[in-house]
């Protein structure tokens, strides 16, 4: 009797057990296919939903995207003010000698480079100028400030000051001589 | 007729030695059993024959409910997989249906698309445009606020000889090379540097000692070097500026004199008179 009883209960565990790697099959496989089955349409439906909601915004609000196109180009224009369509070179050392005898210093060189500088790409191009100034640091930083004060922009790249003992005079401030190199633009689009 | 009874008796019981022998034998006793005995008593033989078939009917029994127990399991993992694979089928529809509905109603803005995708174009172009303008513009009150920085910075009794400043786009630096009484205006020259908002990483690069010339000649000259680098080179670092050692309209003498001449950051070059004359 308890060998049948075993003979059933060993077929009845077989059953079970059947069961239970049938169902680890289906975990495994199916269930994780539709699994990515179901996260594939989800991603699409969202990456739908976005572009939707882009034109709908758009479509909604058409009017205000072109105000807003208007103002940024309305700021581009101001902003270009900054950037002239020729270096116009003469005018900056017009300019430049201007500062430099407002603020009491001597502008003793003015090296434009002989090329200009374009990154590929950029809407504006830019040179170099090599420059000298003598004068105290005080004069020179009121030239240097008077420079970033112009409408075009003009920046200081490098600057080296230095003074001789020949400059010396007592009493009085020390003369420097400055060398260094400044970076102007122009629009070139 | 032969029948095996193979789940009366226990075939390995208490004092069987070999039980397949045993076996043998019982099945031998049972074949002559109903020969010798039908004659005798058939009473007797009719019933051991509806207790064997009792005994088999037993046996059916528990195999199949055995059976049925096993197939218990594979009915409810079959239940449970339709039930899956059917609401699976569901969700697949219903967001197919979303998905339909949405590419439908993107068809139906389809000619907005291309309108959208050129004024995306053109903002985006413009705002580059305008950061770049930007940047320029911000990046070049910075040589000025620095240099101020530094020649405000500068004690009474210490005097620069010269500075080098380079504003290279990948870090800009400046290089100081200068001359003091005593190391104590060299150490209050560095941390007026490093509290300046427009300088970081300040950076005693050579302190040597010389001996002085001219008035100066019985005493020790301290020379040393300093690099440090500008801050403010991109808009976001000036667009909050903190207030400035001196105003940039009318930059100081860096060196406030105690006596009000217009002292010079930039002094003499191994050459104390500086110093002298500014402290007349």
């Amino acid at each position: 009797m308890r060998a049948k009883l075993l003979l059933a209960v060993v077929i009845f565990l077989g059953g079970v057990g059947f069961a239970a790697y049938e169902y680890y099959e289906f975990i495994s496989t199916e269930v994780a296919e539709m699994e990515v089955e179901q996260e594939a349409l989800k991603k699409k439906i969202m990456a739908k939903q976005a572009d939707y909601n882009r034109l709908k915004g758009f479509a909604q609000n058409i009017e205000i995207v072109k105000q807003e196109l208007r103002d940024l180009n309305l700021q581009l224009e101001a902003a270009l003010d900054h950037l002239p369509k020729s270096f116009n070179l003469a005018a900056l050392l017009r300019k430049l000698t201007s500062l430099a005898q407002n603020s009491g210093v001597e502008l003793a060189s003015f090296k434009p480079e002989k090329s200009e500088t374009r990154s590929e790409g950029q809407f504006f191009s830019s040179i170099k100028i090599d420059f000298e100034l003598k004068g105290t640091f005080a004069q020179s930083l009121l030239f240097f400030d008077q420079l970033t004060r112009l409408k075009r922009i003009v920046n200081l790249e490098t600057l080296k000051i230095s003074s001789r003992e020949s400059n010396i005079n007592k009493g009085s401030a020390t003369v420097a001589e400055l060398t260094g190199s400044m970076r102007t633009y122009r629009f070139t689009e | 007729m032969i029948r095996i009874d193979l789940g009366t008796e226990d075939l390995g019981g208490k004092g069987s030695k070999n039980p397949f022998k045993k076996l043998l034998d019982r099945l031998r006793m049972r074949n002559a059993a109903p020969r010798a005995s039908a004659s005798a008593d058939p009473f007797a033989s009719s019933s051991q024959g509806v207790f064997s078939k009792l005994a088999g009917v037993g046996t059916i029994l528990i195999l199949l409910i055995g059976l049925a127990g096993a197939v218990v399991p594979h009915l409810a993992y079959t239940q449970y997989r339709e039930f899956v694979v059917k609401k699976n089928e569901e969700t697949k529809k219903e967001l197919e249906t979303q998905l339909a509905g949405l590419t439908k109603e993107i068809a139906r803005l389809v000619p907005f698309q291309k309108e959208l995708d050129s004024y995306e174009a053109q903002k985006k172009l413009l705002r580059e445009r305008l950061d770049l303008i930007q940047n320029l513009l911000s990046s070049r009150g910075t040589p000025v606020n620095v240099l101020d920085a530094v020649g405000q910075s500068l004690p009474t009794k210490a005097w620069l000889t010269s500075i080098d400043f380079d504003a290279k786009p990948a870090r800009p630096v400046i290089a100081l090379a200068g001359q003091s009484i005593t190391n104590e205006e060299v150490a209050d020259y560095l941390d007026k540097l490093g509290e300046s908002v427009y300088l970081n990483d300040v950076v005693l690069d050579s302190l040597s000692f010389t001996k002085g010339s001219g008035s100066l000649s019985n005493s020790d000259i301290k020379t040393f070097q300093i690099s440090l680098f500008p801050k403010g080179l991109t808009s976001s670092q000036r667009a909050t500026p903190k207030p400035a050692p001196a105003a940039p309209a009318t930059p100081a003498a860096p060196v406030p004199s105690e006596t009000g001449e217009a002292a010079d950051g930039v002094a003499v070059k191994k050459n104390p008179s500086a110093f002298k004359r500014r402290n007349k």
